[in-house]
Protein backbone atom coordinates (compact mmCIF):
# COMPACT_ATOMS: atom_id res chain seq x y z
CA UNK A 1 0.00 0.00 0.00
CA UNK A 2 1.30 3.44 -0.88
CA UNK A 3 2.07 5.71 2.03
CA UNK A 4 -0.82 7.99 2.73
CA UNK A 5 0.05 11.56 3.18
CA UNK A 6 -1.82 13.17 5.98
CA UNK A 7 -2.98 16.67 5.37
CA UNK A 8 -5.51 19.12 6.64
CA UNK A 9 -8.55 20.14 4.60
CA UNK A 10 -6.97 23.46 3.74
CA UNK A 11 -3.77 21.88 2.42
CA UNK A 12 -5.41 19.83 -0.34
CA UNK A 13 -3.71 20.70 -3.63
CA UNK A 14 -5.80 22.28 -6.38
CA UNK A 15 -6.14 19.21 -8.69
CA UNK A 16 -8.28 17.28 -6.21
CA UNK A 17 -10.75 20.18 -6.34
CA UNK A 18 -11.49 19.26 -9.96
CA UNK A 19 -13.86 16.62 -8.68
CA UNK A 20 -17.05 18.28 -7.52
CA UNK A 21 -17.83 17.88 -3.83
CA UNK A 22 -21.23 16.26 -4.57
CA UNK A 23 -19.57 13.52 -6.58
CA UNK A 24 -17.43 12.59 -3.58
CA UNK A 25 -20.45 12.48 -1.33
CA UNK A 26 -22.63 10.53 -3.76
CA UNK A 27 -20.01 7.75 -3.86
CA UNK A 28 -20.31 7.12 -0.13
CA UNK A 29 -22.51 4.12 0.57
CA UNK A 30 -22.41 4.46 4.34
CA UNK A 31 -21.04 6.78 6.98
CA UNK A 32 -19.86 5.36 10.29
CA UNK A 33 -19.60 7.80 13.17
CA UNK A 34 -17.24 6.49 15.86
CA UNK A 35 -16.32 9.90 17.23
CA UNK A 36 -15.54 9.65 20.93
CA UNK A 37 -14.98 5.89 20.83
CA UNK A 38 -11.66 4.33 21.83
CA UNK A 39 -9.60 1.35 20.71
CA UNK A 40 -10.55 -1.25 19.57
CA UNK A 41 -14.05 0.00 18.71
CA UNK A 42 -13.35 2.30 15.70
CA UNK A 43 -11.69 -0.54 13.79
CA UNK A 44 -14.13 -3.19 15.02
CA UNK A 45 -17.16 -1.07 14.04
CA UNK A 46 -15.59 -0.32 10.65
CA UNK A 47 -15.07 -4.05 10.05
CA UNK A 48 -18.68 -4.75 10.97
CA UNK A 49 -19.96 -1.92 8.75
CA UNK A 50 -17.90 -2.83 5.69
CA UNK A 51 -19.15 -6.40 5.89
CA UNK A 52 -22.59 -5.08 4.91
CA UNK A 53 -21.25 -3.35 1.76
CA UNK A 54 -20.63 -4.70 -1.73
CA UNK A 55 -17.14 -4.82 -3.25
CA UNK A 56 -16.22 -1.39 -4.61
CA UNK A 57 -18.62 0.48 -2.32
CA UNK A 58 -17.33 3.28 -0.12
CA UNK A 59 -17.43 3.52 3.67
CA UNK A 60 -16.78 6.86 5.31
CA UNK A 61 -15.53 6.75 8.89
CA UNK A 62 -15.46 9.69 11.29
CA UNK A 63 -13.24 9.16 14.34
CA UNK A 64 -11.57 11.17 17.07
CA UNK A 65 -9.26 8.45 18.43
CA UNK A 66 -5.70 9.61 17.60
CA UNK A 67 -4.68 5.92 17.50
CA UNK A 68 -6.89 5.53 14.45
CA UNK A 69 -4.23 7.41 12.46
CA UNK A 70 -2.08 4.30 12.37
CA UNK A 71 -4.82 1.76 13.12
CA UNK A 72 -6.88 2.42 10.01
CA UNK A 73 -3.97 2.05 7.57
CA UNK A 74 -2.95 -1.13 9.47
CA UNK A 75 -6.49 -2.46 9.31
CA UNK A 76 -6.67 -1.64 5.58
CA UNK A 77 -3.38 -3.43 4.98
CA UNK A 78 -4.62 -6.50 6.86
CA UNK A 79 -8.00 -6.68 5.16
CA UNK A 80 -7.00 -5.43 1.71
CA UNK A 81 -9.57 -2.64 1.82
CA UNK A 82 -8.30 0.59 0.34
CA UNK A 83 -8.16 3.97 2.08
CA UNK A 84 -8.81 6.35 -0.79
CA UNK A 85 -8.94 9.53 1.26
CA UNK A 86 -7.80 10.59 4.68
CA UNK A 87 -8.33 14.01 6.23
CA UNK A 88 -8.13 15.73 9.55
CA UNK A 89 -10.53 18.53 10.26
CA UNK A 90 -10.89 20.16 13.66
CA UNK A 91 -9.84 17.08 15.62
CA UNK A 92 -11.98 14.71 13.55
CA UNK A 93 -10.25 12.10 11.43
CA UNK A 94 -12.10 11.15 8.28
CA UNK A 95 -11.28 7.97 6.42
CA UNK A 96 -12.82 7.07 3.08
CA UNK A 97 -12.47 3.33 2.57
CA UNK A 98 -13.26 1.36 -0.58
CA UNK A 99 -14.23 -2.24 -0.01
CA UNK A 100 -12.15 -4.62 -2.10
CA UNK B 1 7.06 -25.93 8.57
CA UNK B 2 7.67 -29.67 8.67
CA UNK B 3 6.59 -31.66 11.71
CA UNK B 4 8.57 -34.49 13.32
CA UNK B 5 6.78 -37.13 11.30
CA UNK B 6 7.18 -35.19 8.08
CA UNK B 7 3.69 -33.67 8.19
CA UNK B 8 3.53 -30.15 6.84
CA UNK B 9 1.77 -27.46 8.86
CA UNK B 10 0.81 -24.28 7.05
CA UNK B 11 0.94 -21.04 9.01
CA UNK B 12 -2.20 -19.09 8.27
CA UNK B 13 -3.42 -15.55 8.87
CA UNK B 14 -4.50 -16.49 12.37
CA UNK B 15 -3.97 -15.22 15.91
CA UNK B 16 -3.93 -17.67 18.80
CA UNK B 17 -3.69 -16.38 22.36
CA UNK B 18 -3.24 -18.61 25.37
CA UNK B 19 -5.08 -16.75 28.13
CA UNK B 20 -3.56 -18.21 31.28
CA UNK B 21 -4.00 -15.24 33.61
CA UNK B 22 -7.28 -14.15 35.13
CA UNK B 23 -6.00 -10.66 35.90
CA UNK B 24 -8.11 -7.84 34.50
CA UNK B 25 -5.01 -6.24 33.00
CA UNK B 26 -4.23 -9.46 31.10
CA UNK B 27 -7.73 -10.54 30.07
CA UNK B 28 -8.52 -7.05 28.78
CA UNK B 29 -5.71 -6.70 26.21
CA UNK B 30 -6.21 -10.34 25.26
CA UNK B 31 -9.80 -9.63 24.25
CA UNK B 32 -8.90 -6.34 22.56
CA UNK B 33 -6.32 -8.14 20.39
CA UNK B 34 -8.62 -11.08 19.68
CA UNK B 35 -11.54 -8.88 18.56
CA UNK B 36 -9.25 -6.60 16.54
CA UNK B 37 -7.71 -9.61 14.78
CA UNK B 38 -11.21 -10.72 13.79
CA UNK B 39 -11.92 -7.17 12.58
CA UNK B 40 -8.74 -7.34 10.49
CA UNK B 41 -10.06 -10.44 8.76
CA UNK B 42 -7.80 -12.83 10.66
CA UNK B 43 -8.95 -16.07 12.18
CA UNK B 44 -8.89 -15.51 15.91
CA UNK B 45 -8.63 -18.05 18.72
CA UNK B 46 -8.26 -17.70 22.50
CA UNK B 47 -7.50 -20.76 24.62
CA UNK B 48 -8.55 -20.08 28.23
CA UNK B 49 -6.57 -22.07 30.78
CA UNK B 50 -5.89 -21.98 34.55
CA UNK B 51 -6.88 -18.61 36.06
CA UNK B 52 -7.73 -17.33 32.58
CA UNK B 53 -10.59 -19.80 32.33
CA UNK B 54 -12.41 -18.06 35.21
CA UNK B 55 -13.05 -15.13 32.87
CA UNK B 56 -15.47 -17.40 30.97
CA UNK B 57 -17.55 -18.25 34.05
CA UNK B 58 -21.12 -16.90 33.99
CA UNK B 59 -21.51 -13.81 36.22
CA UNK B 60 -22.78 -14.71 39.68
CA UNK B 61 -22.31 -18.44 39.15
CA UNK B 62 -21.20 -20.40 42.21
CA UNK B 63 -18.84 -23.10 40.96
CA UNK B 64 -17.04 -26.10 42.45
CA UNK B 65 -17.48 -29.87 42.43
CA UNK B 66 -15.95 -30.65 45.84
CA UNK B 67 -15.01 -28.79 49.06
CA UNK B 68 -11.69 -27.65 47.65
CA UNK B 69 -13.00 -26.29 44.35
CA UNK B 70 -16.00 -24.75 46.15
CA UNK B 71 -13.63 -22.96 48.51
CA UNK B 72 -11.54 -21.92 45.51
CA UNK B 73 -14.65 -20.40 43.89
CA UNK B 74 -15.33 -18.35 47.04
CA UNK B 75 -11.78 -16.97 47.07
CA UNK B 76 -11.57 -16.64 43.28
CA UNK B 77 -15.10 -16.00 41.99
CA UNK B 78 -15.50 -16.35 38.26
CA UNK B 79 -16.64 -14.08 35.39
CA UNK B 80 -14.78 -11.37 33.54
CA UNK B 81 -16.56 -8.78 35.71
CA UNK B 82 -14.84 -10.13 38.83
CA UNK B 83 -11.31 -10.03 37.40
CA UNK B 84 -8.80 -8.26 39.65
CA UNK B 85 -5.96 -5.97 38.70
CA UNK B 86 -2.47 -7.47 39.12
CA UNK B 87 -1.44 -4.22 40.77
CA UNK B 88 -3.38 -1.32 42.31
CA UNK B 89 -6.35 -3.60 42.90
CA UNK B 90 -7.10 -1.79 46.20
CA UNK B 91 -9.77 -4.27 47.25
CA UNK B 92 -11.73 -3.81 44.05
CA UNK B 93 -11.51 0.00 43.86
CA UNK B 94 -8.91 -0.30 41.07
CA UNK B 95 -11.05 -2.40 38.72
CA UNK B 96 -14.08 -0.19 39.48
CA UNK B 97 -12.12 2.89 38.44
CA UNK B 98 -10.77 1.12 35.33
CA UNK B 99 -14.30 0.28 34.24
CA UNK B 100 -15.47 3.82 34.97
CA UNK B 101 -12.61 5.12 32.79
CA UNK B 102 -13.53 2.60 30.06
CA UNK B 103 -17.07 3.93 30.17
CA UNK B 104 -15.87 7.56 30.05
CA UNK B 105 -13.53 6.87 27.13
CA UNK B 106 -16.17 4.81 25.32
CA UNK B 107 -14.35 1.55 25.06
CA UNK B 108 -15.56 -1.86 26.17
CA UNK B 109 -15.04 -3.72 29.42
CA UNK B 110 -13.82 -7.36 29.27
CA UNK B 111 -17.30 -8.85 29.72
CA UNK B 112 -18.64 -6.70 26.86
CA UNK B 113 -15.61 -7.66 24.76
CA UNK B 114 -16.36 -11.35 25.38
CA UNK B 115 -19.82 -10.90 23.85
CA UNK B 116 -18.37 -8.88 20.97
CA UNK B 117 -15.70 -11.55 20.39
CA UNK B 118 -18.38 -14.22 20.12
CA UNK B 119 -20.38 -12.04 17.70
CA UNK B 120 -17.29 -11.60 15.55
CA UNK B 121 -16.55 -15.29 15.38
CA UNK B 122 -13.56 -15.40 17.73
CA UNK B 123 -13.26 -18.99 18.94
CA UNK B 124 -13.12 -18.98 22.75
CA UNK B 125 -11.79 -22.39 23.71
CA UNK B 126 -12.11 -23.58 27.33
CA UNK B 127 -9.34 -25.84 28.62
CA UNK B 128 -10.77 -29.25 29.54
CA UNK B 129 -8.12 -30.08 32.10
CA UNK B 130 -8.59 -26.78 33.96
CA UNK B 131 -12.34 -27.41 34.05
CA UNK B 132 -11.79 -30.83 35.63
CA UNK B 133 -9.16 -29.59 38.07
CA UNK B 134 -11.03 -26.44 39.16
CA UNK B 135 -14.45 -28.10 39.22
CA UNK B 136 -16.04 -26.11 36.39
CA UNK B 137 -18.77 -27.60 34.23
CA UNK B 138 -19.74 -26.49 30.73
CA UNK B 139 -22.94 -25.03 32.27
CA UNK B 140 -20.81 -22.83 34.55
CA UNK B 141 -19.37 -21.09 31.49
CA UNK B 142 -21.02 -18.42 29.34
CA UNK B 143 -23.33 -19.69 26.61
CA UNK B 144 -22.29 -20.34 23.06
CA UNK B 145 -18.78 -21.64 23.68
CA UNK B 146 -17.27 -24.48 21.66
CA UNK B 147 -16.55 -27.81 23.35
CA UNK B 148 -13.57 -27.72 25.76
CA UNK B 149 -10.26 -28.82 24.28
CA UNK B 150 -6.83 -29.97 25.45
CA UNK B 151 -3.22 -28.88 25.07
CA UNK B 152 -2.70 -30.74 21.78
CA UNK B 153 -5.50 -28.72 20.17
CA UNK B 154 -4.09 -25.49 21.61
CA UNK B 155 -0.65 -26.38 20.24
CA UNK B 156 -2.02 -27.13 16.79
CA UNK B 157 -3.88 -23.80 16.77
CA UNK B 158 -0.61 -22.07 17.71
CA UNK B 159 1.36 -24.02 15.12
CA UNK B 160 -1.02 -22.89 12.39
CA UNK B 161 -1.04 -19.27 13.53
CA UNK B 162 1.09 -16.44 12.19
CA UNK B 163 0.85 -14.92 15.69
CA UNK B 164 0.87 -16.84 18.96
CA UNK B 165 0.79 -15.17 22.35
CA UNK B 166 0.78 -16.41 25.93
CA UNK B 167 -0.82 -13.79 28.15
Amino acid sequence: MAAIEFRSEAAIPAPSRDVPEEEHVSEIAQTLDVRGQSCPLPVVRAAQAIKQLQTGQILEVLATDPGSLTDFPAWAKSTGNEIVEQHQDDGVFRYVVRKT
Amino acid sequence: MTGGNGSVVEKTDKLTIIAASGDLDKIWPTLILATTAAACGMESVVFFTFWGLFALVKPGRRTGSNWMTKMLAVMNPGSAQKAKLSKLNMGGAGPWMMKKLARDYKTMTPDELLTLAQEMGVRLLPCQMTMDLMGLSHEDLIDGLPQPVGAATALLEMKESAIQLFI
